[in-house]
């Protein structure tokens, strides 16, 4: 998952994603706010529209019966029946949402009293001075009474009115109206179906007028809607309503508005179940929803198609430094066009392609650094050859003395012949091993790392300097523990490197000494590494060219004697393969070379 | 999105005198949203008089799978109740009168049923009828009303008659007629010495045969009050009702909760709320009765040949 692979497909479809997402929530939110603040508008102006309507129907009805009240009081308080009769038809005729008028006097006795749907006899007359609104006409005060609900289904209220005369003189009667709310009822019924619900309370939070009437006449109880306890509360400051969300009295949230209607305690409520309102915006937010899914797929294929390209160039990239790491400077990766990783690619090729000259240069430095030493070392190998030839040509000249005087058969007999023949057979494998070692040394290095056990190594190597050490009375001493772990290494560099350090360590003991090799497992830096120390008795290392002994052509040996690239080739080989190599001085008394190589990586995972 | 098919109303009529109740229908049902070729499909069976064949119109009705039954009056609403059956397709009837009494439905305020509608009001306007006819013809002292049992109980109707009939010190004589037979041998019996004038309860019976009762009227010099103002128009005297029109545009505002999906058995019966006083002045000429217009300030419409001159 820490892949550029998957980072770079992230990032591509979290900022393909994230932007659309966040377009579409704030899309939903505004669509939302906007449906909101419609329906809050709709319900605004239907609550004013109905209010207004209540409040007209109220207000024209009783400015009628106070004129008519005003301009007729004598004739419908006079003693002529028929006249007062035919006025109060004359209104109820004219506004026909009045069911029934009275005319009062002033002891609260009807004198004549005319109903739209029932009969009404002289004995029909009642005294309806304890009734609501006679007492305030009597004061000279129009009344507007509470809404009720008759027998027979209508919602009805009293509004009375003084008989005042046009002198304005308050005490002499009143008249009196039982006015239907059906208008207002048709009003609400009639508004244009948007879900809401228009309904009419009194003062005391009661339904009086609901476009589904039969809330109305079922008496259901609306006091639980904050629009109706706000109106019953007359707490309301706003000129036009405001809408709010709550819970109803049906139990459904709703958005919610009340406007009072003017001139009475009654109001006008309009509320719209959320659910109801909002379902139109649930299939915006499908279509919209699909839209962004579309888009969103859209931009997660275009982004990953276009990861892909990159990741491929990538890859090969990877796939080319895992090659080089591993050594294959002949690897080459394919080109990827003129972008920029194609640049990298051409700019890594390019490295490459340094790196495998100067690989073949470094190659041809170490065989001729090689080379080099094969002559240093030819004296003493000859000197070692001629050892078992002089001890060849002795036993050769001898066999050849006695052949003719002892004759063959005896020698065999007497077991001299095989006895000459396996000295000189022993001697001839000792000149083999030594010309052998010689040409493994000198042979161009194999372009191949192995398995390489240092002390099996030093055993191939002594053939080739042992001379050296027996002519400078030199005592090698080992000290190897059994089982040392391999390192991974080119055999042939590593004969380089310890050949080189023996070499060096020889020249710094011309007059004998002791030479040291010995290895053991190490911790260097956390880390388990082989370590090799070739210890001598020699001068020792000045200390101002410590530091430099490992620089190439640096040498204090004289002309001749030396490339002065022994020491850099095993710096530079020692650092090939991760390890390291230092000097270290033994005050006088000789100088170390300590070499440390990671172990072969089968050890480490032992 | 589904396609939204227009909801079927079917409207049952028992004779082209109930068309105006349709025409007022159709007038209204816009007011509520709802328009014909685009959300409603109004589907009419008209039975044209033959009111056997309205149970087969009804059931024809059922299988066009309508959403709502209009009927137009009392038989028209038996014969959709009985079409229609268990599958409580919600019945709208238009100018019923006595549903209670007649056990269409439990009560008025919560129907219980799928039947709801208009109701007529004809029986707790009775008193109020007989108080006009008293008043257009102050003489009066017996009254004949006659009522078809098939059509209204007359149970309900008595009370209210009888009870205005004590205010005003009239005398009543309630008979039962059913057939056009009958009726006109009813009033044959009938003198203007004996009554001063004749009530009709609300029937499609009487309605059938307003002229001929409007020929008698004129002919036996016996005022005669009807139900409705088409039988005002066709020669009787008078009449005081919610008249067809205006009883089809009251019937829309419930179809429409209807067709909302609110439960028929839950919407109240409406009552009229526009009540009118027709008047035919020409009959009222023609009995000899003198027409004082500014002593009938209740009388909503004057019925006359040639319409007099307002003075304006």
């Amino acid at each position: 998952m820490n892949s550029i692979k998957f980072r770079l497909l992230a990032f591509g479809i979290i900022m393909s994603v994230l932007p659309l997402m966040l377009l579409g929530i704030y899309s939903m939110r505004a669509a939302r706010s906007d449906l909101e603040n419609s329906i809050n508008k709709n319900h605004v102006m239907a609550a004013v529209r109905v209010a207004n309507d209540t409040t007209a129907l109220v207000q024209t009805l009783r400015t009628s019966l106070e004129t008519m009240a005003i301009a007729e009081t004598d004739r419908l308080l006079g003693n002529f029946a028929p006249v007062r009769e035919r006025l109060l038809y004359a209104i109820m005729n004219r506004y026909v949402y009045i069911e029934e008028l009275a005319v009062v006097n002033r002891e609260g006795q009807e004198l004549t009293r005319v109903s739209r749907r029932y009969a009404v006899g002289p004995n029909d007359l009642r005294n309806v001075k304890e009734r609501p609104g006679f007492e305030e006409a009597m004061q000279g005060k129009s009344y507007v009474g509470a809404a009720r609900l008759e027998p027979d289904n209508q919602v009805v209220f009293t509004l009375a009115v003084p008989l005042v005369g046009v002198a304005g003189r308050t005490g002499q009667g009143s008249l009196i109206a039982q006015v239907s709310l059906r208008t207002v009822m048709e009003r609400i019924a009639s508004l244009p179906p948007g879900g809401g619900h228009v309904f009419l309370v009194d003062e005391r939070g009661l339904l009086i007028g609901h476009e589904d009437f039969g809330q109305v006449v079922r008496g259901q109880d609306v006091r639980k809607s904050l629009s109706v306890q706000e109106l019953m509360s007359g707490t309301e400051t706003a000129a036009t309503p405001v809408p709010s969300r709550y819970i109803s009295y049906s139990g459904q949230e709703v958005l919610g508005v009340y406007m009072r209607v003017a001139g009475t305690g009654w109001g006008v409520v309009i509320e719209e179940p959320t659910a109801l309102a909002y379902s139109s915006l649930g299939e915006l937010i499908i279509k919209l929803a699909a839209a962004m899914v579309i888009a969103i797929a859209l931009a997660v294929a275009v982004s990953i198609f276009f990861a892909l390209i990159f990741i491929r160039s990538l890859d090969a990239l990877a796939e080319g430094v895992r090659r080089v790491t591993r050594g294959d400077l002949e690897y080459s990766i394919p080109r990827q066009g003129d972008d920029e990783i194609g640049q990298v690619v051409d700019a890594f090729n390019g490295m490459t392609s340094e790196l495998r000259r100067r690989r073949e240069m470094e190659v041809a430095m170490f065989q001729a650094e090689k080379m080099a030493a094969v002559g240093m070392l030819a004296a003493g190998v000859a000197h070692e050859i001629n050892n078992p030839m002089n001890t060849l040509s002795f036993y050769t000249t001898d066999l050849l003395e006695r052949l003719p005087a002892e004759g063959a058969t005896k020698l065999e007999e007497a077991g001299e012949f095989e006895y000459y023949l396996q000295t000189m057979q022993h001697q001839i494998v000792r000149c083999t091993s030594i010309t052998s070692s010689l040409l493994n040394f000198a042979r161009p290095q194999a372009n191949r790392d192995d398995c390489i056990h240092l002390e099996q190594l030093l055993a191939e190597m002594l053939p080739l300097i042992r001379h050296r050490l027996r002519k400078q009375q030199v005592e090698l001493t080992t000290d190897f523990p059994a089982h040392l772990p391999g390192v991974t290494a080119n055999a042939s560099q590593m004969q380089q490197v310890l050949l080189n350090l023996m070499t060096n360590a020889l020249d710094a003991m011309p007059q004998g000494g002791q030479l040291h090799l010995s290895g053991e497992v190490a911790n260097s830096q956390g880390e388990a590494v082989l370590r090799l120390r070739v210890t001598d008795t020699g001068h020792g290392i000045p200390a101002a060219i410590l530091p430099q002994i490992f620089q190439p052509f640096f040498t204090t040996k004289p002309a001749g004697q030396g490339t002065g690239l022994g020491l850099s080739i095993c710096y530079g080989i020692v650092s090939l393969l991760g390890g390291r190599i230092v000097a270290e001085n033994q005050a006088g008394q000789g100088a170390s070379i300590v070499m440390e190589l990671p172990l072969e990586r089968s050890n480490n995972n032992d | 999105m589904a396609p939204v098919y227009p909801k079927k109303i079917g409207v049952l009529i028992a004779s082209d005198l109930r068309l105006q109740k349709v025409e007022g229908l159709r007038a209204e049902l816009p007011h509520y949203g709802l328009l014909e070729a685009k959300n409603i499909e109004i589907i009419e069976k008209n039975a044209k008089d033959n009111l056997p064949s309205l149970s087969q119109l009804a059931r024809e009705l059922v299988a066009e799978d309508v959403d709502t039954i209009v009927a137009t009056g009392t038989f028209e609403t038996f014969a959709a109740r009985d079409a229609v059956g268990d599958r409580k397709i919600p019945i709208v009837f238009i100018g019923v009168g006595c549903s209670v009494e007649m056990g269409l439905v439990q009560n008025t305020v919560n129907p219980g049923c799928n039947i709801t509608g208009v109701d007529s009001h004809y029986v707790q306007l009775s008193g109020k009828r007989l108080e006009y006819l008293k008043r257009i013809s102050p003489n009066i002292q017996r009254v004949l009303v006659l009522y078809n049992p098939h059509s209204t109980p007359i149970g309900p109707s008595a009370v209210y008659l009888y009870e205005a009939a004590e205010k005003l010190g009239v005398q009543l004589t309630l008979k039962s007629v059913d057939t056009q037979a009958q009726v006109l041998e009813v009033l044959q019996t009938v003198n203007k010495v004996e009554y001063g004038g004749v009530m009709l309860m609300c029937s499609l019976l009487f309605e059938l045969m307003t002229e001929q009762v409007a020929q008698w009227s004129v002919t036996a010099g016996i005022p005669v009050m009807g139900v409705n103002e088409q039988q005002t128009v066709k020669g009787l005297l008078a009449s005081y009702g919610l008249p067809y029109r205006e009883e089809g545009k009251q019937a829309a505002r419930i179809i429409s909760n209807v067709l909302r999906n609110k439960n028929a058995a839950d919407i109240p019966i409406e009552f009229p709320a526009k009540l009118e006083f027709y008047l035919n002045v020409d009959t009222a000429v023609k009995l000899g009765l003198p027409i004082d217009r500014a002593s009938l300030p209740f009388v909503t419409h004057y019925i006359e040949a040639i319409p007099r001159e307002t003075g304006r």
